[in-house]
């Protein structure tokens, strides 16, 4: 399979690219280097010669420019031999076409490939860093069975060893040693479940037998047993109803006797025998009752002839009525008056009159006092307190006043007040004195003087620091400085000429030891070179040239010879720098590097020159600039250093301002205390105090304040004289006010006493005791009102004394009462007599009337009695008897009689019933023989007999059923048949499976012999290709591959040249990438030994290699390519030099060239 | 008035079909049991026929069949003849020589089961109906090596003399011997009919005054009895002519079917070619269910995709055959070979088949690991089954060899599985 021609119609960045690999040439190698920058496309080219094989992924990364529906991609692929034109579009089947657009088998574009399928592609032949990488750790993880990942990469098979464990896997789903899971497992349990289910439902034919022989002879045994059981059971029938006849029998025989004694009698009518008793009752009762009827009529006409009628009291009835109404009234007055006389002795209008101090008083309602005098009288008592009081206050506050009075005279008398001009310059004094600040001058002069000081040294320091100049003061002022921009541009000035010449400074140190380096380099090189340098060669042909022309010119021997040696000298010379070329390359590099170097240095020896000159001529100018302001300075002339300077003058200027604030402060302080001093003395003077002239300004103010207080307490000693003297007249007017008062109420007082008896002689006058007076006279009014009160009630109660009285004497007369006792006794007495009266009468009526009845009840009883007695003789008569007592025997014997013949018939019909007999004689004979002890121990022996046939019978029975059941469940139903149809089915299956477990396991196992075979067989070629291959890549550095026994089968590793021998993932990137390539090389050789020619892609995967490692695998590559097509895709620009020195042949495609290009037939095909 | 009975022999009454196609549950609901329903459909022809009577002439049951469901399913079914008023005249064969299923069984009176010594019934006929003699002997031991001939009584003068009989005749292939007697002897013997059983395939000897009927099984139970199954229905008419018809009676019927694919190139095509051929089968045969054992010959590309994917061309088939109706596939066995163009596979896999084929497969290395591999499954096997790899040591190895040769086939099958796709 070779790709002639790949159309990158639709796809990716594509559109109709064509990368044609033309055709091969017989005999050379087919070696292709498509060589693309980044974003060129190579990538895409590479996966698109993949997907025109393989197809194009569901998920191709190279659908953004063209959508998945219109991709394409094509080419001319030889197959077998033939060139056939293909189409592949995007489709999940069916997507590649030929070159009409038909479709055809994916197979055909894959036929020279043999089953190696996309992966297995990739792995080997198709490789790019990660395939490359990824490829050689998979080589690393087969665990070294080298022999089989050969042949896996040889037979197309990615994973073998995947296959035949999946196949195993398949058999070991039947069966897998000492698992007790499988389908054989699960067979051997289904058998088992089928034999048990069959078991269950199954009946053989042996159990069969076994089981009609015992139902047979169970039911033979259940007969026998049964008729056992039923003899015992007749037989203690039998003897329960001797038994039970034996009582009934001796009751009948009793009675029968009894029968016979009784005697014969008439039977009654059967009512007689219920009648008889009621007869009895009824005599008796009747008997009674007539006897008591007569009994009591006679006592009630006892009675009502004791009973007497009073009618003269009952006429009385009424006037006996009134009294008892008078009675209450006449008792209340009875029981009062007593009391009432006695309240009326107890009211205390006597100790009232003590009270009054009127005892004696014949009509104490004299003393009552009309409503207008007592109220004057209280109102001038409650007036008198305040008269009082005011007139006493007023006598003590005049007499305060006289005090003081008298004290002020004492101290001096009385004083004239100062004038008011006097007044009004005191009062300016103090104003002055408030006006004139008191600050302490002596304390703040100090404080000033110190900071004088202070100022004066402050500043002879900075006058120090302005050294080496030494000016005045004053000067500094007007000095005419630079500008602080001046002074920065100076400094940035400054620093700019430093930096310069501190960086080519800096290349200068650099660039010398460089140079005599270079120097020294070349010198070695050129001793080795001889003096075939470029220039000397040129020189050569030149001279050749010159001599060639000379020799044309002339065409003489000698013109020959001289051009003859001058060729030769030149040929030596060209042939020693071909011997030389490398180390002329050298020579060349290094004179390049040594003029370059002396340049730089050249340069840098300028740059640094400039700058100190810059330095210097700044300095100039500001030394100049100096000169201007500080001529005598000597200072330095650096911009730093003239900036500190001037700082400095700008401190030194503060400290002079700063003295001179100091001292004029000072001035200002004595000029002001001055000015006070005067103000003071002008102001006292106006008011003549004294002071010395000389005193300062602190003792002026002493002077002055105590000036002021003089005048101050003698003004108001003045004003207080002159207050007393107003307050006495004050007081004196309002004493004489109050005693005027108190005597206009001593008046009214006397007048109002006068009007009643208080005036009379003995009569207290004063207020407390008139007001005593008063109380006791309220007092006394109520008293007077009571007594009168009562007096009034104990007359009315004796008017109705009286009356009662009366009236009882007159009725007590009347019914001819003795008045010999008290009028309440007579009247009880009068009750009383008519009370006795009335109950008579009522007694009288009442027993009248029970009288009529008593009368009435014997008439009826009379008449009952000789219907009873009619009765009676009926039955004496029927039964000959005379008494009562003889008809109820002879009733008695006849009912006895008849009870017997009953119960005698119905024992006889008992016993007959129960026996079964049916004749009465024949069971009385045999009750007659029989023995009930005897009876009874034979039915107490039955009794468990019967128990023990009984079970015996269930049991038989339940056995006999068991077996019947067993017998009667089989029926000629399937599910056996069904189940063993099973059973047959499963081991038909165990048997298939085992054949096809034993034919998968002997597969398996030949498959394994078989591929040992095969790896022992090519494994020793595939190891010396792969040897040989990483031994040309490395360069020698390693001698090749060799297996090793590991612990799990052989391990790969990289033998070096020196005989070292390291695992694959012990050598470094680029040596781990030369092996792995080394594999595919070998692996291709082995894949093409015995199959058509395949492509061999490889996408920069010498990243890691130097060029000469490149070289050498290119070298690979062109012995690769004499059997097969070799496309390697770089963005090195020098692989494809390197490439054509191995491989002039090389066909080099610039993908730049092909994104452009068009194929005008593909267009039109379109 | 003529004489009408069913014949037949070798019910092997519940004896289990012996099918991997059983394994579709479906299917056993159809044709499982298929002993008892071709025994029920017997008893239907003869109550359908009216005939007078059912000749069962030995082996009902298998030897080891000693469920008494079975007798009472027996039981039951001539019951119904019974009351139909069918007769029933029942021999032992070699396989119920010593069965005492039917002993046990109370048999309705109209059934006559012969002993072990040769017996003659008279038929009761009605008046003016020419007479009947029915001449039985059972089988007392599964093995008679001599004729049992000699041991009938001579046929009743003027009487329809049908003898039964279990016979291997002449003896044929795959079959002992089992009272043996030639059709000559038979047709000399006097009697008109011989109700013969035995052999499990039909055939018959039909002269002028006698017929010779051995009518094979009613109902196939393996592969190996393959074909349509049937049983006689026999009239004897007054003039004493016979005519025997065949009835068919099996509810599946076994077949081979051989395919020849050679050229298929296309999976589809194959299962629908090989389709159509079970097709055609199917309707070339008139009983309700076919099972058939699929073999595909001949020489095509797809031999290994074949012998790969067995079992989903079985499945194919079955889905297919189960649509069409009643076609149900017992197994289907590939003996492909691989087409001259699809053998060209990569050089590596036809080195590695080759060394296979021509240097592990004699290894003794290989034969010991083979034998290893056996040996530890046979003991896992259940006893009934531990005979499977061979009884001694010649079919053992033999088999091995067969194990060897088709399992690395297939592997070599799968392992080609990337290329064939």
């Amino acid at each position: 399979m070779r790709i002639n021609r790949l159309d990158l119609t639709r796809y990716g960045k594509f559109t109709d690219g064509v990368m044609d690999f033309g055709s091969t040439a017989p005999g050379s190698p087919d070696l292709h280097v498509i060589y693309g920058p980044n974003e060129a496309g190579k990538s895409t080219t590479f996966d698109a010669m993949l997907d025109l094989i393989f197809g194009i992924g569901t998920t191709s990364r190279y659908g953004f420019l063209h959508p998945y529906s219109s991709m394409r991609i094509g080419g001319s692929i030889k197959i077998v031999g033939e060139d056939r034109e293909f189409v592949r579009i995007k489709r999940p089947q069916n997507s590649l076409l030929d070159a009409n657009g038909r479709v055809v088998p994916d197979a055909l574009i894959r036929t020279d490939l043999g089953g190696i399928d996309r992966d297995a592609f990739t792995t080997m032949f198709s490789l790019d860093e990660k395939t490359l990488e990824r490829g050689g750790e998979g080589i690393l993880a087969s665990k070294g069975d080298l022999g089989e990942l050969l042949f896996s990469a040889s037979a197309g098979l990615s994973d073998l060893s995947r296959h035949l464990s999946a196949i195993r896997a398949d058999a070991d789903v039947f069966y897998r040693y000492k698992a007790r899971s499988g389908l054989l497992v699960d067979f051997k349990k289904r058998l088992a479940d089928l034999k048990a289910r069959r078991d269950e439902l199954d009946l053989q034919v042996t159990e069969f037998q076994r089981l009609t022989t015992d139902r047979k002879n169970l039911g033979r045994a259940h007969d026998e047993a049964l008729e056992e059981r039923a003899a015992t059971q007749r037989r203690m029938d039998e003897v329960k109803r001797i038994l039970a006849a034996l009582g009934p029998m001796a009751r009948l025989s009793a009675a029968r006797h009894e029968l016979a004694q009784t005697d014969d009698v008439p039977y009654p009518p059967a009512f007689w025998r219920g009648e008889l008793a009621d007869l009895r009752s009824e005599e008796v009762e009747g008997r009674v009752r007539l006897e008591q009827v007569r009994k009591s009529i006679a006592r009630t006409e006892q009675e009502l002839e004791d009973t007497p009628a009073d009618q003269r009291a009952l006429d009385l009835s009424s006037r006996v009525a009134e009294l008892s109404d008078l009675q209450p009234r006449y008792i209340t007055a009875e029981n009062d008056i007593p009391k009432l006389s006695a309240r009326v002795a107890e009211l205390s209008i006597e100790n009232i009159l003590v009270q009054l101090g009127r005892r004696g008083e014949i009509e104490p309602a004299r003393l009552l006092l009309d409503a207008q005098t007592v109220g004057t009288l209280r109102a001038l008592i409650e007036a008198k307190s305040g008269v009082d009081a005011r007139t006493a206050s007023a006598k003590d506050e005049l007499k305060k006043v006289e005090r003081a009075s008298a004290a002020e005279e004492e101290n001096g008398g009385v004083r004239a007040e100062a004038s008011p001009d006097t007044a009004k310059a005191f009062e300016h004094l103090a104003a002055t004195l408030k006006a004139i600040p008191r600050s302490d001058e002596q304390v703040a002069f100090r404080a000033l003087s110190r900071r004088r000081d202070a100022a004066s040294v402050a500043q002879a320091e900075a006058l120090s620091r302005l050294l080496p100049w030494r000016g005045a003061i004053a000067e500094l002022s007007s000095m005419v400085t630079p500008s602080a921009a001046r002074v920065d541009q100076w400094k940035a000035a400054s620093k700019d000429a430093q930096d310069k010449a501190r960086t080519a400074r800096a290349d200068l140190d650099r660039l010398e030891p460089e140079a005599k380096r270079i120097a020294a380099e070349l010198d070695a090189v050129r001793s080795q070179v001889g003096e075939i340098e470029e220039a000397r060669a040129i020189a050569s042909r030149a001279s050749r040239d010159e001599a060639w022309a000379a020799h044309r010119r002339m065409m003489d021997a000698t013109s020959a010879d001289a051009f003859e040696d001058a060729m030769k000298s030149d040929d030596r010379l060209v042939s020693q720098r071909l011997l030389h070329f490398a180390e002329i390359g050298r020579l060349g590099q290094l004179l390049q590097r040594d003029a370059a170097l002396r340049t730089d240095i050249e340069t840098a020896s300028e740059s640094y020159k400039d700058a100190l000159d810059n330095q210097n001529a700044l300095r100039l100018q500001i030394s100049n600039k100096l000169a201007a302001f500080a001529s005598d300075g000597g200072m330095d002339a650096g911009p730093f250093e003239v900036e500190d300077w001037l700082r400095k003058r700008d401190v030194a200027l503060r400290a002079r301002e700063e003295l001179a604030g100091v001292d004029q402060e000072i001035a200002d302080l004595r000029d002001r205390v001055a000015r006070s001093k005067k103000l003071l003395e002008d102001a006292m003077s106006a008011v003549n105090a004294m002071y010395h002239p000389d005193a300062d300004i602190a003792a002026l103010f002493a002077a002055a304040e105590d000036a002021l207080s003089d005048f101050t307490i003698a003004a108001s000693r003045a004003k207080e004289i002159a207050r007393l003297h107003k307050e006495l007249k004050e007081r004196q007017q309002a004493f004489t006010d109050a005693s005027r008062i108190a005597d206009e109420w001593e008046l009214e007082w006397k007048r109002a006493c006068d009007g009643c008896w208080l005036a009379e002689p003995g009569a207290a006058q004063r207020t407390g005791a008139v007001a005593e007076i008063l109380a006791a006279l309220e007092k006394l009014a109520s008293a007077i009102e009571s007594r009168d009160s009562l007096i009034d009630r104990v007359q009315k109660m004796e008017k109705d004394r009286a009356l009662f009285e009366g009236k009882v004497l007159e009725l007590c007369k009347q019914l001819s009462i003795p008045l010999e006792c008290s009028t309440r006794e007579l009247a009880a007495f009068v009750y009383e007599r008519l009370s006795i009266a009335e109950d008579g009468r009522d007694r009288r009526k009442k027993l009248t009337q029970e009288l009529g009845d008593l009368r009435k009840d014997e008439v009826s009883l009379t008449s009952a009695r000789e219907v009873l007695d009619a009765r009676l003789a009926e039955m004496f008569e029927f039964f000959g008897a005379t008494t009562l007592g003889e008809v109820e025997a002879r009733i008695e014997v006849s009912g006895r009689r008849r009870m017997l013949q009953r119960s005698i018939s119905a024992l006889e019909q008992e016993l007959l019933e129960s026996s079964g007999k049916d004749d009465m004689s024949k069971l009385e004979d045999m009750i007659a023989s029989a023995d009930r002890d005897l009876l009874e121990d034979e039915l107490a022996r039955l009794m468990p007999v019967l128990a023990d046939q009984d079970g015996r019978c269930s049991e038989i029975f339940h056995l006999k059923s068991k077996a019947q059941d067993a017998l009667d469940i089989i029926g000629g139903d399937e599910r056996v048949a069904e189940i063993e149809e099973q059973r047959r089915t499963t081991l038909l299956e165990i048997e298939e499976s085992a054949r096809r477990y034993m034919e998968l396991r002997a597969g398996v196992a030949a498959a394994e012999q078989g591929l040992r075979l095969y790896r022992e067989r090519h494994r020793s070629d595939m190891m010396a290709r792969a040897s040989s291959a990483f031994n040309t890549i490395s360069r020698g550095a390693y001698k090749g591959v060799a297996a090793q026994p590991g612990k799990e089968g052989e391990v790969l590793i990289a033998v070096s040249a020196s005989g070292g021998s390291n695992a694959a993932n012990e050598l470094s990137k680029g040596a781990r990438f030369q092996l792995y390539l080394a594999l595919r090389v070998a692996g291709y050789h082995e894949v093409l030994g015995n199959r058509p020619p395949i492509p061999f892609v490889a996408d920069d995967i010498m990243e890691s290699f130097d060029d000469f490692r490149a070289e050498e695998t290119f070298r690979l590559f062109a012995e690769m390519a004499q059997r097969g097509q070799v496309v390697y895709l770089t963005h090195h620009r020098h692989l494809i030099d390197i490439a054509r020195s191995v491989c002039p042949s090389v066909r080099v495609h610039d993908l730049d060239a092909i994104s452009v290009s068009r194929r005008p037939d593909a267009v039109a095909a379109e | 008035m003529t004489f009408r009975f069913v014949h037949t022999a070798d019910i092997h009454l519940d004896s289990p079909l012996k099918t991997l196609a059983l394994r579709n549950a479906d299917l056993s609901e159809l044709i499982g049991l298929a002993t008892r329903r071709a025994f029920v459909r017997i008893i239907d022809l003869c109550v359908d026929e009216h005939v007078d009577a059912l000749v069962l002439a030995g082996d009902l049951y298998d030897g080891d069949q000693t469920s008494m469901k079975t007798a009472r399913f027996l039981a039951e079914q001539l019951r119904r003849l019974d009351e139909a008023g069918i007769k029933t005249f029942i021999i032992r064969g070699n396989h119920d020589a010593l069965s005492r299923i039917t002993a046990e069984l109370i048999m309705p009176d109209s059934v006559k089961v012969f002993g072990a010594s040769a017996d003659v019934v008279h038929v009761e006929r009605k008046p003016g109906q020419f007479p009947v003699a029915v001449h039985g002997l059972s089988f007392a031991k599964p093995h008679a090596p001599e004729s049992l001939l000699r041991h009938y009584a001579l046929p009743v003068p003027d009487a329809a003399n049908i003898g039964i009989m279990h016979t291997s005749l002449g003896g044929s292939a795959g079959h002992d011997l089992y009272a043996p007697c030639t059709v000559a002897d038979l047709q000399q013997s006097g009697f008109q009919y011989w109700a013969l059983g035995h052999i499990h395939r039909r055939s018959a000897v039909e002269a002028e005054s006698s017929a010779i009927v051995m009518p094979g099984m009613p109902q196939g139970r393996d592969i190996n009895e393959d074909g349509a199954k049937s049983v006689s229905l026999v009239t004897i008419r007054d003039d004493r002519s016979i005519v025997v018809e065949e009835r068919h009676t099996s509810v599946a019927q076994f077949e081979r079917l051989a395919i020849d694919i050679s050229g298929a190139t296309d999976w589809k095509q194959l299962v629908v070619d090989v389709s159509a051929k079970l097709d055609a089968l199917r309707s070339s045969i008139s009983v309700d269910h076919l099972v058939a054992r699929i073999q595909v010959t001949g020489s095509t590309e797809l031999a290994w995709r074949i012998r790969r994917d067995i079992d989903l061309l079985c499945t194919e088939l079955e889905a297919r055959g189960s649509i069409a109706g009643n076609g149900w596939i017992d197994k289907v066995h590939s003996a492909c070979t691989p087409s001259e163009t699809s053998s060209k596979g990569s050089g590596a896999l036809e080195e590695l088949t080759s060394i296979i084929e021509n240097e592990v497969g004699v290894a003794a290395e290989y034969q010991q690991e083979l034998r290893s591999i056996a040996d530890e499954l046979r003991a896992q096997l259940p006893a009934e089954l531990r005979d499977i790899f061979g009884t001694d040591e010649t079919t053992f190895r033999e088999t091995l060899e067969n194990f060897a040769r088709e399992g690395s086939a297939e592997v070599m099958a799968r392992l080609r599985g990337g290329e064939v796709e």
